[in-house]
């Protein structure tokens, strides 16, 4: 590859990144570990040092178990219904056909508008007096509280977070549903193969490097939520609907046990990590199975 | 893939099509309803009876809405220009230059990707606050605070270099040849080069900042600084969960996100898969 020669203009380039992600990231992340050693609770202005005892405190909470408990609900929730909802779409409105460009706009909307707005519509939709229990008692069956019922809430927020997700997994999709050739079709439909048979021999095992990243960022998605737990019900009813995330706000933000909840997110921060690492694994696997050309090359 | 216009793709079609657009329609028709009708109906009543713009103009009259969509369009343009320029100079130099401490920047690109916003956020608070970049100092301090969280991304910085690094080299080698400065080769041969990145990494973080709510939430209270995913929030509290006035604060709130998905679609669906996958 060619390279200038330059030997202080790297330098020169770098400064503004550099500063911008000491100040932004390095300094913030280094505070952040200083402080899950401190006790906030009773100065908030002069601290004391406590050593590891926010861990053990954050790992001994019953809060942040239900916390936990809470977000691995919501995940095992939304993960199979994006992954199947993405692909029926993808299959759906890939290739060419009359109007595909519109229609992909209108099933792309979800994607577009924020998540405070998805909350705030879905907020409607889901109300005792909303569309879905309108909807319900025309069907003659019963009100379903949505949001004030604990063993209704993640569901409830699972379907808000599949409805504004799904057709951004879906383009992900397309790109690679595209990508088949057709010749492997044609040939299957030679030997005699249905539509059942093509979809599970060949379009399945094609987009399995693709489920996989889609699977990734979902998760990482997933255990961030907190926008929409904000805005729909606040973490209730009893904390039913409090995730990691929220726990952290409520932590730093409402109680000002900074400490704790500094110790919170860099227990979190691991939980990423080791996360990403075994699902990077996971993908490598799939996609280095597949040959796949788009993840090759330079 | 299979082809062909069977009645099952039809269905499959107008069924995702309806649950993707129906939570839009019905949050416009209950906006549009009067104050007398009734919301709850078996079955839906989906046309408003007594359409009225009373609730819209009631909406506009009592919370700044243009004061929170230039909050909203200043931090996110400042963040995204941020964005943007911290990309290109860091994707620039990884690109096309080897130099001491290399390894070491890229550990720090895969950390940022790594340690999740919510951790940096309780300490980039504090920071924010002594640094004045608050509503008590004044409104552009704010904005600055606002954007400032998202001002470089190792996401970004990846994606320029990868963008550079696949440019064929001749270029740069003929302008090198003419005795172009380094100036000129970022500027009159890279940057063109890698133009259509450089829409997709703005259009992205464009997005993400303008969604931005978490952020947002620490640094706005008074109704004049919040921006229009806080305001949103406030539209409950403020109208008493009276879902019509709530309905049309929202229809209002969301205009820009549709005007901007409107005139940049072809451009966002075209590019999403590429710059993921």
């Amino acid at each position: 590859m060619f390279r200038f020669k330059e030997k202080i203009a790297p330098f020169l380039l770098l400064s503004l990144p550099l500063a911008s992600l000491m100040l932004v990231f390095v300094i913030p992340l280094i505070q952040a570990v200083a402080m899950s050693g401190l006790d906030f609770t009773h100065n908030l202005y002069s601290p004391q040092w406590v050593g590891l005892a926010n861990y053990a405190n954050v790992l001994t909470s019953p809060d942040f178990a239900q916390a936990l408990w809470n977000t691995l609900m919501l995940w095992v929730y939304i993960l199979p219904a994006v992954l199947i909802a993405s692909t029926v779409m993808a299959l759906l409105f890939a290739g060419r056909f009359k109007g595909v460009g519109f229609l992909r706009v209108l099933v792309y909307l979800p994607v577009v508008v924020s998540m405070v707005v998805a909350g705030m519509l879905w907020k409607w939709l889901l109300a005792g007096e909303g569309l879905l229990n309108s909807g319900l008692a025309f069907l003659h069956m019963p009100n379903v509280p949505w949001l004030s019922a604990p063993q209704w809430v993640l569901p409830a927020i699972a379907l808000v977070v599949v409805w504004k997700a799904s057709a951004y997994y879906m383009m992900m999709l397309i790109t690679r549903l595209e990508g088949i050739p057709q010749a492997m079709y044609e040939s299957a439909k030679m030997d005699g193969a249905n539509a059942l048979q093509r979809f599970y021999f060949i379009t399945l095992p094609q987009l399995k490097g693709m489920l996989a990243l889609v699977a990734m960022i979902c998760t990482l998605g997933s255990l961030k939520i907190f926008s929409e737990v904000y805005i729909l019900t606040g973490g209730g009813p009893i904390g039913a609907s409090k995730t990691l995330i929220f726990y952290l706000y409520e932590r730093a933000f409402q109680r000002l046990d900074l400490g704790v909840a500094a110790a919170a997110g860099l227990i979190f921060a691991l939980l990423i990590v080791m996360l990403t690492l075994v699902q990077k694994y996971v993908v490598q696997q799939y996609v280095s199975a597949e040959h796949d050309p788009a993840k090759g090359g330079s | 893939m299979k082809q062909g216009a069977s009645l099952l793709s039809y269905v499959g079609r107008a069924f995702f099509i309806f649950v993707a657009v129906m939570p839009f329609l019905w949050m416009l028709s209950t906006s549009l309803k009067g104050s007398e009708e009734a919301l709850f109906t078996t079955p839906p009543q989906w046309m408003p009876l007594h359409p009225t713009w009373q609730h819209y103009v009631h909406v506009w009259q009592s919370l700044p809405m243009l004061q929170f969509f230039v909050n909203s369009l200043v931090v996110t343009t400042l963040a995204s220009v941020g964005n943007v320029l911290n990309a290109v100079l860091a994707g620039i130099a990884l690109s096309r230059f080897s130099f001491k401490g290399k390894m070491l920047f890229f550990g720090l690109i895969f950390a940022t990707m790594f340690v999740p916003f919510e951790v940096l956020m309780i300490p980039l608070y504090k920071t924010v606050l002594q640094l004045g970049l608050s509503a008590t100092s004044g409104q552009v301090p704010l904005w600055i605070g606002l954007a400032l969280p998202f001002c470089v991304s190792g996401f970004g910085i990846l994606m320029v270099k990868d963008a550079v690094d696949n440019l064929p080299p001749y270029y740069e080698e003929a302008a090198l040849l003419d005795g172009a400065s380094l100036f000129q080769r970022i500027f009159g041969v890279i940057l063109p080069l890698i133009q259509p990145t450089l829409v997709t990494l703005t259009i992205f973080s464009f997005i993400a900042v303008w969604g931005d709510f978490l952020w947002a939430s620490l640094l706005t209270n008074e109704p004049h600084t919040l921006t229009l995913t806080t305001g949103l929030v406030q539209l409950q509290g403020q109208f008493n969960s009276d879902w019509r006035q709530i309905s049309a604060g929202t229809v209002l709130m969301l205009l820009p996100s549709l005007l901007f998905f409107g005139v940049m679609q072809r451009y966002l669906i075209q590019s999403q898969g590429g710059a993921k996958g």
